[in-house]
């Protein structure tokens, strides 16, 4: 009987194929009114950033300047060092108030104030060290024609500067109305003003532009996680059901996936036709994770849902699905365990395309041993078949590698031992019983670690009652 | 490189420095098949994970190479991995040999 599909997330929580997914125009309109704030992996690149710059300004050039005899310009770019470092250290303190626009404005507006008092303060002389900064500005970010236009505006300023004083002294008649004979330092520094100016303008375009890049950047990684939301979805309800009961045959299923999604599946096969009943399980893993192995997941299980419909025979049904799968598959693999149930002569016929061998529980635990090429590795590999008796009180557990390889944050893998010994505990227990405990056994070896791999499991017991085994 | 190369006149060693195998080392792997002698050894002393990549890489490996003639052994696999090697059928092509095996098949093969 068909239930509920109960495949996991990473984090554990279950999500049955009924959660509608969020239209991504939602995700977008929620995004575009939020006032977006600079990770901490932003905020230490531009701390970076900018303590490059001002370590050559406010340190290395005050030492030479102070060594080359001019002790007034030294202190100026001492000062202004100082001032940037503290408008850096105001920065971090606002980053976690203010949205990264207006935390972005408040550093080009606070330099572009600094450089141009810088001029007034300086005068003259201004014109030596704030080519740097502008070069220093441009290399930060990116800009050649800052350095372009700020040579020019320089050394315009430089011979306006010249020709007025020259013409103001040879002449006499030459006027300025901030400009006095004798005091041509405050035309020059109103020019670099203007130059500082113009750097202010460009530097605050261009943060202007990176945010709005980040912006967008974040705009599609919220995009991303919501399409990756509506794939676990769509998975989900593509997956078989977590349980399925005919008769005295009952299987309980779950998969969890590493990511979003993932290329572990688990499928049943109808016994001829009945779809109530339980006829062939397959358990598979596409190589990988994510959505390239969900895409080779879903590729993989519509052929071998065509193949296993049109024949009966496990082997036959592997062989022709691994042929299928070499045009289809250029890299990777597949390993593939279908297994079919004669509930009449209590028997189960199984193939095995490299996956973990199953483990039976009945009394002892045992592996059913049978090796194979996984899918997609060789294609003419021919497979082998072995029939096993499933008598009443048997349970056979199904399982992925993301079981046995489990890791814990001491790097330890789960192993094959270790399952083994808890699948001996099992006796008697419910299918929905074994599956949880064996998932709660690999979670608690984990730990706080990430899942690493996709881990499903399927348990099938042909269960101890009276009557009709195939009802 | 996560791979050495050890050279003899008929067979070759091949050391897996990394303590993964998945498809990037496999691959590195493939690239110098052209070096490989009559009997190859693959070390996995320093190996600890091998994910499925890295095991369908090393199939398609192991399956060309004995198409060529050639014969793959191996060597220091952990425990875990032999039961992983024999599920995917890899020990049909990659026989995993004991110490005093390799020293034989080693001398053997000079």
């Amino acid at each position: 009987m068909i239930t509920e599909t109960q495949t996991a997330s990473a984090s554990g929580e279950p999500q049955g194929s009924n959660v509608a997914p969020k239209p991504l125009a939602v995700v977008s309109d929620s995004l575009a009114g939020m006032r977006l704030r600079l990770s901490q992996q932003d905020q230490a690149r531009v701390v970076r950033t900018r303590l490059t710059s001002i370590l050559p300004l406010g340190v290395l050039l005050p030492i030479a300047l102070w060594i080359l005899g001019f002790q007034g310009l030294a202190t100026a770019a001492f000062v202004a060092g100082l001032a940037l470092l503290l408008i850096t250290l105001a920065g971090v303190a606002l980053t976690h108030r203010i949205d990264y626009y207006s935390i972005w404005l408040f550093y080009a507006i606070s330099d572009s104030l600094i450089f141009w008092l810088m001029s007034f303060v300086v005068g003259s002389y201004f014109n030596v060290f704030l080519f740097i900064i502008i070069v220093e500005i441009a290399r930060i970010y990116r800009n050649s024609k800052l350095v372009v236009l700020t040579g020019f505006l320089i050394a315009t300023a430089i011979i306006a500067q010249w020709v007025v004083v020259w013409a103001t002294a040879v002449t006499g008649w030459v006027s300025f109305p901030l400009v006095r004979e004798g005091d041509s330092a405050t035309f020059a520094a109103v020019a670099y003003a203007a130059t500082a100016a113009v750097a202010g303008y460009s530097l605050s375009t261009f943060i202007e532009r990176y945010s709005r890049e980040i912006i967008s950047y974040e705009k599609v990684q919220a995009t991303n996680a919501a399409e990756l939301h509506i794939a676990h979805d769509i998975q989900s309800s593509l997956m078989a059901p977590s349980e399925l009961r005919s008769g005295s045959w009952e299987i309980e299923a779950i998969s969890i996936p590493a990511r979003e999604v993932g290329g572990d599946f688990y499928e049943y096969i109808p016994y001829f036709g009945d779809v109530n009943s339980i006829g062939g399980i397959a358990i598979g893993d596409v190589s990988g994770k994510g959505i390239p192995a969900a895409l080779q997941m879903a590729v993989v299980r519509t052929i071998f849902r065509i193949e296993a419909r049109r024949r009966v025979l496990p082997a036959e049904t592997l062989t022709r699905v691994n042929q299928s799968l070499q045009t289809e598959m250029p890299s990777g693999m597949v390993t593939l365990l279908y297994a079919f149930v004669d509930p009449k002569q209590e028997m189960m016929h199984f193939a095995n395309a490299g996956h973990n061998y199953p483990i039976m529980l009945n009394g002892k635990v045992s592996e059913l041993k049978l090796a194979g090429l996984p899918l997609g590795i060789y294609e003419e590999t021919e497979y082998e078949e072995l029939s096993v008796p499933v008598p009443p009180g048997t349970s056979i557990i199904f399982y992925t590698d993301g079981v046995v390889e489990a890791r814990n944050k001491e790097n330890q893998i789960y192993g094959f031992p270790r399952l083994l010994e808890l699948v001996s505990a099992f006796a008697g227990m419910e299918p929905k019983e074994i599956l949880h405990r064996i998932i709660a056994s690999v979670q608690g070896f984990v730990g706080d670690e990430a899942q690493a791999d996709d881990i499903t499991v399927v348990v099938m017991q042909h269960r101890l009652v009276t009557g009709n085994p195939t009802t | 490189m996560s791979i050495t190369i050890e050279q003899g006149p008929h067979h070759t060693v091949i050391h897996i420095l990394n303590d993964s195998v998945d498809a990037l080392s496999a691959r590195e792997i493939e690239q110098v098949r052209s070096q490989m002698r009559e009997v190859t050894v693959l070390d996995f002393d320093k190996v600890l994970f091998i994910n499925s990549a890295g095991i369908s890489a090393l199939l398609k490996l192991v399956i060309e190479a004995r198409k060529h003639g050639q014969q793959l052994y191996a060597i220091n696999v952990t425990a875990h991995h032999r039961k992983v090697f024999e599920m995917v059928d890899l020990l049909r092509y990659m026989p995993i040999l004991e110490e005093e095996e390799y020293r034989a098949r080693v001398s053997g093969a000079a």
